[in-house]
């Protein structure tokens, strides 16, 4: 069994790759990720200028969290010294760059290039500060700054995209036109914690990025939407906190996927179980090469226009013990359960099938044929 | 064999290389020694390597700048400096107030010096003095844009969009009578700006305001307010080339009790520190001031340790303003910037 493959055209020794952030800020914290095992490790973005820390600046909720972090903190010329000290091994390494104008990133692609990167994943839409609000939301302006990298570097290229451009085929076809060879989906979501009511105060100092476990539905979307439309590798990011959410974005259509909040909550002991685990996985069900699973549930997406409407309505169960539990009445918004016996009853011809019953208590529904 | 050759034959980044003629002390020694290996054994060592050995590198560079009164320039010398330092450099300010003997003198002594290389900030030199000084080889970056220096290694910002950008801005805050205060002395840049102003209004079908000349500085924008009220020609907005042009205005609006904004809207140029503490806070221009000075500085580096490599980078790297929106043209909303 491999886990061995390619993306941008750089042998991966597996698809398990660490995104960008302050996980990936400096050759010590990057060789932590590359001594885990990681196939490929993604810088913290670099730019011409350097990030300022404000404190604080991570926020959490549950498995999710809200940074205001821009870029590096590193200047370029750190960057280089930094870059003297990390042993690579059978890893690669992929330089985040961020720039504002085309002639700006392609000087930072040929730095980064000199300094020893495998590959660019340009940033082009990262949500914190305003400087990239309304950035680059137009094709053309986005198929003029990533060609301008693409030409000034002999390495491949990949581009990071916001769940905002990466739902847009015009985008993802003038980054493909432009050269790139990936797509990267998704970077954080811009988003606000919430308010404390009491003193009417915004919880966070500012729009930060929501990452982590709640956004990995919409990254998951996102893959599988970019997957029909564009023929750019993708690589898979949102969420993933073990190897089943691996799996289900390359059952998706990724061919990489990037961890980042998972590593910054449980450290990066994660990396290495991830990658032991998908293993075992694979040789559980008998596949040699990982590529065997990339985009397999694609095709039980269809279409909803597409979908036939089955004949399908409510049953009471025999399991429903908890008489004091009155859930299924209240979800039922078009009033087809009701109390009877003490027990709930669907009147069949209310029914229409929606099936949140079912999920409410399975213990007592099903959704059967008619 | 070039330097890209030795990297690929020693299985290291050409920046590593390129450190260890540079900067041998911060490579790992294995590597260090591997590198000169491969370079041994394939006899190389580049043309400017040998001849910056003969010369005896002075490890100083210098940068040439029309005035250190203002804090754009302030922060350009920063940035250079910023640079410099790290690559073990020291950084030598020449001020040519603006002025082309100073400028030329200071040429001089540059070479006279051996200094390493020079950042030349809004040079008034013709092409004929640039070539004179060109013959001498020394690295050369420009900052800022001019006919000139077209063709040269240059960075900037661009100007004329930064223009463009905030004309649009007052006329989308409603304003229909817009006029162009600018500094009298800095005409590489009034062109850009003029340009930048005239198209935005073009492009919106607006009616082209007036365009003034005056000094650069409070009493510049003071009296040229003063003069526009008394002869009855104030128009609905002013945007002016610096922030000190704007303060000016401001002073006068508010002696003659004019409001900002709803009679009288004003915009600067540079964002200047200043811009929060007047009523209301003036909305300006941020010029990334201190990024174009390391900009310059790496550029000016990529040449004085790469002649090779040099050859094939950028030349010219453009660099791009934000739109700081406060409230001195009318805008309500808390949080709301432009790029
Ligand atoms: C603290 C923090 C800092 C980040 N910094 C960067 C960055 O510098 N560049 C970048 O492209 N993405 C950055 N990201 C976004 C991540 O790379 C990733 O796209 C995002 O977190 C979604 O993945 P996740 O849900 O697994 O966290 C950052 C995320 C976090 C939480």
């Amino acid at each position: 069994m491999t886990l061995t493959t390619n993306f941008l055209g750089l042998p991966l020794k597996n698809p398990i790759l660490v995104a960008s952030g302050p996980w990936s800020r400096n050759a010590s914290s990057i060789q932590k990720s590359i001594d885990a095992g990681a196939g490929a490790v993604v810088t913290e973005t670099i730019a011409l200028e350097t990030g300022v820390n404000i404190r604080p600046r991570i926020f959490k909720n549950n498995g999710s969290l809200f940074n205001t972090m821009l870029y590096s903190s590193l200047a370029l010329e750190q960057w280089e010294n930094e870059f003297e000290l990390i042993d690579k091994k059978d890893s690669h390494i992929i330089c985040s760059i961020w720039g504002a104008s085309p002639s700006e990133i392609s000087y930072v692609a040929t730095k980064v290039e000199r300094m020893g990167a495998d590959a660019i994943e340009l940033s082009i839409s990262a949500p914190i500060g305003a400087k990239n609000e309304n950035f680059f939301t137009n094709p053309n302006d986005i198929n003029k700054f990533v060609n301008a990298a693409v030409k000034s570097v002999n390495i491949p290229i990949t581009v990071k995209l916001s769940y905002n451009a990466s739902l847009s085929s015009s985008i993802a076809s003038s980054i493909e036109r432009a050269g790139a060879l990936g797509i990267s989906a998704i970077d954080s979501l811009k988003a606000l914690q919430g308010v404390d009511i009491e003193s009417q105060k915004s919880l966070m100092p500012t729009y930060g990025g929501y990452t982590g476990e709640h956004i990995r539905p919409i990254s998951l979307a996102t893959i599988a939407t970019l997957a029909q439309f564009t023929s750019c590798e993708l690589s898979g990011i949102g969420g993933i906190n073990n190897f089943k959410n691996v799996l289900e974005y390359i059952m998706l259509g990724a061919s990489t996927i990037q961890i980042a909040s998972a590593i910054n909550l449980n450290g990066y002991g994660l990396i290495s179980q991830t990658i032991n685990q998908l293993e075992n996985w694979l040789i559980e069900h008998s596949y040699n090469n990982i590529n065997d699973i990339k985009g397999v549930a694609l095709k039980s997406l269809v279409p909803y226009e597409d979908i036939p409407v089955k004949n399908l309505k409510s049953r009471v169960l025999d399991g429903c013990t908890d008489v004091d539990c009155a859930k299924c009445y209240s979800c039922c918004i078009y009033d087809a359960i009701i109390k009877e016996d003490n027990k709930p009853k669907v009147i069949k011809e209310l029914c229409t099938g929606c099936g949140l019953c079912v999920q409410m208590c399975s213990k007592c529904f099903e959704l059967v044929w008619e | 064999m070039n330097i890209k050759e030795i990297a690929k034959k020693a299985g290291v980044s050409v920046a590593t290389v390129s450190r260890v003629l540079n900067h041998p002390e911060v490579v790992q020694p294995e590597t260090r020694e591997h590198v000169l290996k491969v370079m041994k054994e394939f006899n190389y060592t580049p043309n400017w390597f040998a001849r910056s050995l003969n010369l005896n590198r002075t490890h100083t560079i210098a940068l040439m700048i029309p005035t250190v009164e203002k804090t754009s320039y302030q922060q350009i010398v920063s940035g250079v400096e910023q640079v410099a330092i790290r690559k073990k450099y020291a950084t030598l300010l020449c001020n040519t107030h603006n002025d082309l003997k100073t400028e030329l003198n200071y040429l001089d002594m540059i070479i006279n010096r051996k200094i390493d290389g020079i950042i030349l900030y809004s040079s008034n030199l013709n092409r004929e003095q640039l070539d004179k000084f060109k013959a001498n080889k020394t690295p050369l970056i420009f900052i800022g844009k001019n006919d000139v220096f077209k063709n040269e290694n240059s960075c900037y910002i661009n100007f004329e969009e930064s223009a463009f950008k905030m004309t649009k801005h007052l006329i989308e805050m409603n304003h229909t009578n817009i006029d162009l205060a600018i500094d009298e002395s800095s005409k590489q840049t009034n062109e850009y700006f003029v340009k930048g102003y005239k198209d935005a209004i073009t492009s919106l079908n607006e009616n082209m305001g007036k365009i003034h000349y005056c000094e650069s500085s409070i009493e510049g924008g003071y009296l040229l307010t003063k003069k526009l009220i008394h002869k009855k020609e104030l128009p609905m907005a002013i945007f002016s080339s610096d922030d000190e042009i704007a303060f000016g205005i401001m002073k006068a609006a508010r002696e003659e009790k004019i409001d900002i904004p709803s009679r009288l809207a004003i915009a600067g140029f540079s964002d200047s520190p200043m811009c929060t503490l007047v009523t209301p806070e003036l909305t300006s221009v941020e010029q990334p001031s201190k990024k174009l000075g390391m900009v310059a500085a790496r550029m000016l580096f990529d040449i004085i340790e790469d002649e090779e490599l040099a050859l094939d980078t950028t030349h010219e790297i453009v660099l791009q303003s934000t739109i700081k929106i406060r409230q001195s043209c009318g805008n309500r909303k808390r949080i709301y910037e432009l790029f």
